[in-house]
């Protein structure tokens, strides 16, 4: 018994060494994309400062879509910075979700709303609309209230926004994220650094804990003391400084952030929409459209701006961050099982071939491959077949080849777009980095397994995160 | 079961790792450094191009030897302030030379930064390196040629920006609605050279296109030709025609105009018959009420909404026909009529925009 259980550990060793191997030197390879991609962007925004100069005619309009279910807190606040970014042409959509808070009469004593007849054709069928109502004080606000559908989520709201939206590009923003004045400006870079057709973008998405705000605006950017925040602070700067911007080079991003995201609308109304049922369906949306568009092979970008800068309130406590990331597991594996086919299919380029493969082994088996490598070394060091000296050193690589990714991503924000004016929160995030992979990174990958096994026994279910609403200027930046 | 790469490999992280943080801690430093050394560069040239008027060639020296990134950042804080006689001085030196060079770069920062040198500074001389510029297959670099175009409107481009309308290039979002701004900004020049366009009907596109420039642009002389192309054209030439005619303010004078947009309420798009009644109410073509109320009776609901508000619009004789409108048999007639003679000014306003 104990032989072949030896012989197992033997054999299965060197398999998750390959895994983890190919894996971390394609992040390797991410990291020396997004370095050149960041490179491009901050050529064009500090060297060149591109887009200031450019007329408002030079920016198409844009019609920003806010789903908001029970947001009394925040939603005067999110709308009015919404209202005040600058940007040439743009309108702004709130579908209340059938709240059961006061949402809507938030945005009413905020914004004066005026009941207005709907003046647009209905391409989705997103369900019924109670009323449409157009603000006093601000023409370019529109407030759609619509009642709760059967399934909860974004999508049913978003397709409501959409078929208000008048036009050509809809952007979609989260009721608790506020975005930088000048990031739609920014976004648009985009349209200026291909040549083909842009079909989506999307911006950074930042920790706003911590982070005081004036008019919705944020002021003086720190990194939260709480751990629980501060370790997602250098996951973000991961995810999207390399984790996407390596993507724009490697065939377009499967995934922009619904959070603050831009989308061609005509597209999106032909793909169907935001579907439903999905848990995530920001990435649904998008793999679709990448379908959609290499089915039919025109040319098309679906890009990754690095400055825009959108800040969203993240999970404050271990149990919501775990929800949080055993539904993104749950939408990720949802939509990669609707859309097998690219897998692999040389018909989707780079997106089959290179994307969605990644998605599927880095990412969806991820969490199950390290699982089980700890398993295996555990076993195998219990059993004398692997020694301690290479355990050690193995570890050592591991988590040391974690630890430079996430500081190489520090840094070359730093060096970049510098969103953080102290260099003491930048030495904080390189801290909560060096302790990230050990304790932290092992959670995380216990919650996408539970995420892989609720999918599996088709558990649904949204965790809804609690809101609290966003710090004053007068509030203390600390959190602990 | 012992890797001696292992070992090796993890020195190697170690390494890398320690580098950052040097990197990291140096950093400031080394900014600070390379930001002394650009001032200083920049400081130089700005005290050159300042006595461009005493000492031209001085100037155009201290122009041709900075780098274009760098004579590109000056002349956008100094030029602005510039009357035209110093662009001149620097030209007839040869001050521009090398940022014509860099117009021919492989670089596309470089080819930017000449098209932002140009913006400020081109004459007759350098419409043949902004032509190029214009075309440029970089979004970017084609976008700043086109800031230049506007800011230097020299004649010889109004050929090079018409050339750009043709091409298919400039689809690219924001770029069409840029381009047709800029060209639109040559007034009266351009009226000629579109209005025999329209005529000559080139393909779907480029003549949507043209008619997006000729609504822009407003002027009566081009409406016959819109109107022909309104009677005649595929669906989206006509359905821009419409839209190009309600753009013209005088378009009601023109008998050929009025004629092709109430033809076109005949028109079997509803699309079309929907932008041909908006654009009879915004142009106040009293003269096409009578078809206007009979589009009240459209099959299709838009034709029927946008026939009632262009009624509203054409003031009291309007509301008079719905009113009297409501009191017919015509179930969908009536209730339009009723709908719309209800709507507040608030919600007139949403449906104009």
């Amino acid at each position: 018994m104990i032989h072949a259980l030896r012989q197992i550990v033997a054999n299965w060793s060197p398999l998750f060494l390959w895994y983890f191997g190919i894996l971390n030197l394609f992040y390797g390879i991410l990291f020396a994309l997004s370095v050149l991609e960041c490179v491009k962007h901050w050529t064009l925004v500090h060297q060149l400062r591109f887009t200031d100069r450019l007329p408002d005619a030079a920016f198409p309009p844009i019609s920003i879509v806010v789903a908001a279910y029970d947001e009394e807190a925040v939603i005067a606040d999110s709308v009015s910075a919404l209202l005040r970014l600058d940007y040439p042409a743009f309108e702004v959509i709130v579908v209340n979700d059938g709240s059961s808070d006061d949402t809507m009469g938030e945005l009413d004593r905020a914004f004066d709303l005026h009941p207005v007849p709907p003046a647009f054709q209905q391409s989705l069928d997103a369900g019924p609309v109670r009323g449409f109502y157009r603000s006093g004080r601000h023409p370019a606000l529109l407030v759609v209230d619509k009642g709760r559908g059967r399934i909860p989520g974004r999508a049913a709201p978003l397709n409501v926004g959409l078929n208000a939206a008048r036009y050509p590009y809809f952007m979609t923003v989260d009721a608790d994220t506020v975005v930088n004045r000048g990031a739609l400006r920014q976004l648009a870079r985009s349209f200026f650094v291909t040549t083909k057709r842009v079909v989506g973008s999307g911006g950074t998405i930042r920790v706003a804990n911590g982070v005081r705000f004036r008019d919705g605006e944020a002021i003086d950017p720190r990194v939260s003391d709480r751990w629980v925040v501060g370790m997602q602070v250098p996951e973000y700067f991961r995810g999207f400084l390399f984790g996407r911007l390596a993507w724009n080079r490697l065939g377009g991003n499967l995934l922009i952030s619904g959070a603050f995201s831009m989308y061609d609308k005509r597209l999106a109304i032909e793909v169907g929409g935001f579907r439903e049922t999905s848990i995530t369906e920001d990435l649904d949306l998008t793999v679709r459209m990448h379908r959609r568009m290499r089915e039919r092979g025109v040319p098309y970008a679906i890009s990754f701006v690095p400055d825009p800068v959108a800040w969203t309130e993240v999970p404050r406590t271990v149990g919501i961050l775990g929800n949080q990331r055993e539904r993104w597991h749950r939408g990720l594996m949802d939509t990669i099982f609707r859309n097998l086919r690219m897998f692999l299919n040389w018909r989707y380029g780079p997106v089959g071939l290179l994307g969605f493969p990644y998605y599927v082994v880095g990412e969806m088996l991820e969490p199950v491959a390290e699982a089980a490598g700890y398993v295996v070394i555990v076993a195998g060091l219990l059993l004398g077949v692997i020694d301690v000296d290479y355990m050690l050193l193995f570890a050592a690589l591991a988590f040391g080849y974690q630890i430079l990714l996430s500081v190489s991503g520090v840094i070359l924000e730093l060096l970049t777009f510098r969103v953080y004016p102290r260099t003491s929160d930048y030495l904080k995030l390189i801290g909560f980095a060096l302790v990230e992979p050990f304790g932290f990174r092992q959670l995380t990958v216990w919650w996408r397994l539970k995420g892989i096994g609720r999918f599996l026994l088709d558990l649904g279910g949204w965790n809804v995160q609690e809101r609290y609403g966003f710090e004053e200027e007068s509030a203390s930046a600390g959190e602990s | 079961m012992a890797l001696p790469w292992l070992g090796l490999v993890v020195r190697v992280e170690s390494g890398l790792l320690a580098l950052l943080l040097l990197g990291l801690l140096t950093w400031p430093f080394l900014r600070g450094l390379a930001r002394r050394w650009r001032l200083r560069q920049e400081r130089r040239l700005v005290a050159a191009l300042r006595e461009v008027g005493a000492r031209p060639a001085e100037a155009a020296r201290a122009a041709r030897r900075a780098g274009v990134r760098t004579l590109a950042r000056v002349l956008d804080d100094l030029a602005p302030g510039w009357e035209g006689d110093e662009a001149r001085a620097l030209r007839a030196e040869g001050g521009l030379d090398a940022a014509v060079g860099a117009g021919r770069s492989l670089m596309w920062w470089r080819r930017l930064s000449a098209a932002r040198v140009l913006s400020w500074t081109a004459g007759p001389e350098q419409v043949p390196a902004l032509a190029r510029l214009l075309a440029d297959r970089h979004p970017a670099v084609a976008g700043a040629a086109l800031l230049a175009a506007r800011r230097v409107r020299l004649p010889g481009l109004l050929d090079p920006l018409l050339d750009e309308l043709r091409s298919p290039r400039s689809d690219r979002p924001g770029r069409l609605s840029f381009l047709l701004e800029v060209v639109a900004g040559y007034g009266e020049e351009v009226v000629d050279p579109v209005r025999r366009e329209l005529a000559g009907r080139a393909e779907e596109a480029v003549t949507v296109r043209l008619l997006r420039l000729a609504g822009r642009l407003g002027d009566p002389r081009l409406a016959p030709g819109i109107g022909s192309i309104l009677r005649e054209g595929g669906l989206e030439e006509r359905i821009n025609a419409a839209r190009a005619l309600s753009g013209i303010p005088d378009a009601a004078n023109v008998p050929e105009a009025t004629a092709a947009l109430r033809g076109a309420l005949q028109d079997p798009a509803w699309q079309v018959r929907a932008q041909a009644t908006t654009a009879l109410g915004k142009l106040g073509a009293g003269q096409a009420a009578g078809d206007l109320r009979r589009a009240l009776s459209d099959p299709a609901w838009w034709v029927r909404l946008r026939a009632a508000l262009a009624l509203r619009a054409l003031g009291p004789r309007g509301a008079d026909i719905l009113g009297s409108v409501t009191r017919e048999e015509d179930r969908y007639a009536h209730d339009m009529a009723e709908y719309v003679l209800g709507l507040g000014e608030g919600a007139l306003a949403e449906y104009a925009t």
